[in-house]
């Protein structure tokens, strides 16, 4: 089975006589309009193609028609449609295949099968395009003691808004819990494991806050509600009974986009997985155990794998974080959730809304607990006298971990220095005070560094002409940037030193000419080429004076990406992928069509992202069929 | 000696999801004549009738209809099709489909990388003859490597770095000698020299030890 480009939108709408739905497939969105009223809901449907069935574009249910919802399934696993001659389209919701089949008893026969599998589906018996009887599969309620930690969570003593943000939250998850009873992604599961964690953290930590940051736990709260909503929403809305469950996604607001999230949800699981599970932050801060005599700011260390080495002993479960797609957070992570832009539904075939992005927001999740031990607390005197004694002594320190850190601090007082324009030697005198406001003032600006060269190190295999291509599509995407082009050239080649930082102070120019022939082999017209464009100036023109000094300033904190946070090993893990089939060719191995429905494992969701997101146009059908094969060939448990 | 025996057979694992594979369903296929078994094994040979040139015999001046070997083993809901080349197997299967089957075969994949992984720090009866291999963590710099060998696991150039590697295609020898017996690509594919009675029996070994090590991703080749 083929997605076969042709798509069309089912609409539903409540009739003026009282109880009288009514069910038609419309062409385009725009033909609905005509037929709108306050009841209306509508959701796009794919086309298929096969030579058993069809999937009309225009269609009104002429005669009697049972019209059969059934998923999550992969369409080429729903056996009887190799003996019935039907109608067929398919969703993003999770109700994903939609038969129209117009002889009761293979209807029935249909409906059977679905049972015998637990399958959910709804049968709608429909009469010259009027509905005229429903019937619906019954969710099996989840199981546990979920409701006991929801009602303790409800009953936890906290003041005023906090206070109300929880009580948003509890019957929040309860729903969200009670609706993802049988579902086959499991979303019941991570459900519960999220519960549990948010009354963990309730009972453990926010507890312990001070009255001071207790709008920082507040704020904390709103971003799990707000989250949690729009997963539900998202997920939950067309589930069944489909006529009552509406999804604020308003252009599937008929059966939602649960196909969409249990394609995210399966990313997100693989990147835990793997890096998550690797605790690279844990590994990190044992290098305080090992002994240090190098000076790193003059001499690059020994080739090891220095995080790989490290062992663990027994740590905290990771927590899992809550994935779903927003329009207003677009690609974005907290402690507890992240998120992809709502356009990427539709989109995600193309560079700019690539879900590969989603790794530059992991690589943050990532890089921000290693930073939460790494970089120096400015609220703490005593780290931060520590630090100034570490720059004073002017000497490799004891062990590696504060070594890395010593660096970290000396690319800090570069790094001003470049903004600022001094020379050599005329560094800010350092103390207490000035300290302080390097810290506060540097502190994203090393984040993103770190990030840069992780995500392209990690994630992207140290492919120039992916990476660059990639991250400047998605900047494209932002606008009014102009101000932090410099910025994003600055990252973009500190990104790519990491292959050339061997080279010794070549490494920069290297760097650079990667870095311009791509942005000079990207098409002269489309989405934020006015950046590209100055992208382009910045390096021709200003290299010498404003861009060199910058990378430079940053190369120590590239040199702890390459060396220290990098492991063979964990890389491994994350880039590695066994369903392939061949080497390096035009699919990197896959033996698969873009656009065939073909059952297929992929283990390694962001490999596949990464082959089969090469275009510069978005398209719905290329964007349904990758939603597709990361929903159902990555699912964990399937 | 027989003037087949040079020939290489190339095809596939597969699976229909339905229900049990019979010869009679093979049969209703119009461009495929069965011949008969192979020896007293259970696998059979077909002749596979095709109107287009498959192995590029149009530019040897040859008109059609075109007849080409084929050799299947079905098992349950599971079918091997092997042929002269994986061209005769794709529009073999896929005139299968649309004629008898309806829903399409499935792949039967091929753990390759747990399985290379699994020989080399368990030696059995089996070594490895070849071994292709993705090194991920090393990205655009380092794609693959290829290994050639009569036991690969000994060599510890190879051992040493294979943490390192993802495994998609290798070769499996017996440790007691002999040439290659039979190689798996991780998409299902396998190819082997065609088979006689005897070879037919390695074969069937190997693909038994690999169903019954876990390396099939569905339980093909039950003991039956």
């Amino acid at each position: 089975m083929q997605f076969s480009g042709k798509n069309a939108f089912l609409l539903l709408r409540r009739e003026p006589a009282p109880g009288n739905e009514a069910i038609r497939i419309v062409a385009d969105f725009p033909l609905a309009i005509p037929l709108w009223n306050n009841s209306s809901r509508v959701s796009p449907v794919f086309g298929v193609t096969n030579r058993e069935y069809s999937s009309p574009v225009d269609f009104e249910f002429p005669g009697k028609w049972s019209l059969i919802f059934l998923g999550p399934v992969h369409p080429e696993n729903v056996f009887p449609l190799a003996s019935i001659q039907c109608h067929v389209w398919l969703s993003v919701g999770l109700f994903n295949v939609v038969l129209a089949v117009d002889d009761a008893p293979k209807a029935t026969s249909i409906v059977d099968w679905a049972k015998e599998e637990q399958l959910p589906y709804e049968r709608w018996e429909v009469e010259d395009g009027s509905i005229r009887d429903m019937s619906t599969w019954q969710p099996p309620d989840v199981q546990g003691d979920w409701r006991d930690v929801v009602a303790r969570i409800c009953k936890s003593a906290f003041r005023d808004e906090l206070k109300e943000a929880i009580q948003e939250y509890c019957p929040l998850m309860a729903s969200a819990i009670s609706r993802s009873g049988g579902l086959p992604f499991d979303f019941a599961t991570e459900l519960v494991s999220f519960n549990q964690t948010v009354a963990r953290l309730l009972e453990v930590y926010y507890r312990n806050v001070k009255d001071d940051r207790s709008y920082w736990a507040l704020g904390q709260f709103l971003v799990i509600n707000a989250g949690l909503s729009r997963f539900s929403s998202q997920t939950f809305a067309g589930a069944t009974p489909i006529e009552h469950t509406e999804c604020h996604f308003w252009l599937h607001s008929l059966l939602g986009i649960g196909l969409a999230t249990a394609a995210l949800r399966n990313v997100r699981t693989f990147i835990q997985s793997t890096l998550g599970e690797a605790r690279l932050h844990d590994r990190f801060s044992a290098l305080a155990q090992k002994t240090n005599t190098l000076d790193l700011t003059k001499r690059f260390p020994p080739d090891a794998d220095y995080l790989g080495e490290v062992e663990l002993g027994s740590p905290d479960p990771i927590i899992p974080l809550l994935t779903y797609f927003s329009a207003r957070d677009g690609y974005r992570s907290t402690e507890l959730t992240v998120s992809a832009p709502l356009a990427a539904v539709a989109a995600c075939n193309s560079q700019r809304w690539s879900l590969l992005t989603l790794t530059h927001e992991f690589s943050h999740v990532i890089i921000r607990a290693i930073q939460a031990r790494l970089y120096p607390d400015n609220n703490n005197p005593a780290d931060l006298l520590n630090c100034l004694a570490l720059i004073e002594a002017n000497a490799p320190a004891e062990n590696l971990f504060e070594e890395i850190r010593r660096i970290v601090l000396f690319s800090i007082v570069k790094m001003d220095d470049a903004a600022q324009n001094r020379k050599a030697g005329d560094s800010i005198d350092l103390n207490l005070a000035s300290l302080q406001a390097l810290l506060q003032r540097w502190r994203q600006d090393v984040d993103e560094i770190l990030v840069h060269a992780f995500d392209f190190m990690y994630f992207y295999g140290q492919d120039v002409d992916k990476y660059v291509r990639g991250i400047w599509a998605s900047w494209g995407t932002i606008p009014n940037i102009g101000t932090r082009v410099l910025d994003y050239v600055v990252r973009s080649i500190c990104a790519v030193l990491t292959k050339h930082l061997r080279r010794g102070s070549k490494g920069e120019a290297f760097a650079r000419d990667e870095v311009r022939a791509v942005l000079g082999a990207l098409p002269a017209h489309g989405t934020g080429r006015r950046y590209i464009d100055q992208a382009i100036q910045y390096i021709d023109q200003y290299w010498d004076d404003v861009v060199l000094p910058r990378v430079r300033a940053r190369r120590q904190l590239v040199k702890i990406v390459n060396v220290f946070l990098f492991s063979e090993g964990i890389a491994t893990q994350v880039r590695g992928e066994t369903q392939v089939s061949g080497g390096a060719g035009k699919k990197e191995g896959y033996e698969i069509v873009r656009g065939d429905l073909e059952v297929r494992r992929i283990t390694n969701p962001l490999h596949f992202i990464e082959v089969f997101t090469d275009t510069l146009t978005p398209n719905a059908t290329d964007s349904a069929w990758i939603l597709y094969m990361l929903a159902f060939g990555c699912e964990p448990n399937g | 000696m027989d003037d087949r025996d040079s020939i290489n057979l190339n095809g596939t694992l597969l699976e229909w999801p339905v229900r049990e594979i019979e010869r009679a369903q093979l049969e209703q296929c119009t461009a495929l004549q069965y011949k008969g078994p192979i020896g007293d094994s259970r696998w059979e040979e077909f002749t596979f009738v095709s109107e287009q040139p498959l192995r590029g015999e149009e530019d040897r001046g040859r008109d059609g209809p075109f007849r080409y070997l084929v050799v299947c083993r079905r098992s349950g809901r599971r079918i091997a099709i092997l042929s002269l080349s994986r061209r005769i197997v794709d529009r073999l299967t896929a005139r299968l489909v649309s004629e008898v089957f309806a829903l399409r075969f499935r792949r039967v994949t091929i753990a390759v990388d747990s399985l290379v992984k699994a020989l080399v720090e368990h030696p059995t009866v089996y070594s490895l003859s070849f071994a292709c291999a993705r090194a991920p963590a090393f990205g655009a710099a380092l794609r693959n490597v290829s290994f050639y060998g009569d036991d690969l696991g000994e060599a510890s150039l190879f051992r040493e770095n294979l943490h390192l590697l993802n495994c998609f295609v290798c070769g499996i020898r017996a440790v007691s000698g002999g040439s290659e017996i039979v190689r798996l690509n991780s998409d299902g594919r396998i190819s082997f020299k065609m088979p006689k009675p005897d070879t037919v029996r390695q074969v069937e070994h190997v693909l038994r030890f690999l169903r019954g090590e876990g390396y099939l991703s569905t339980e093909i080749w039950p003991e039956d």
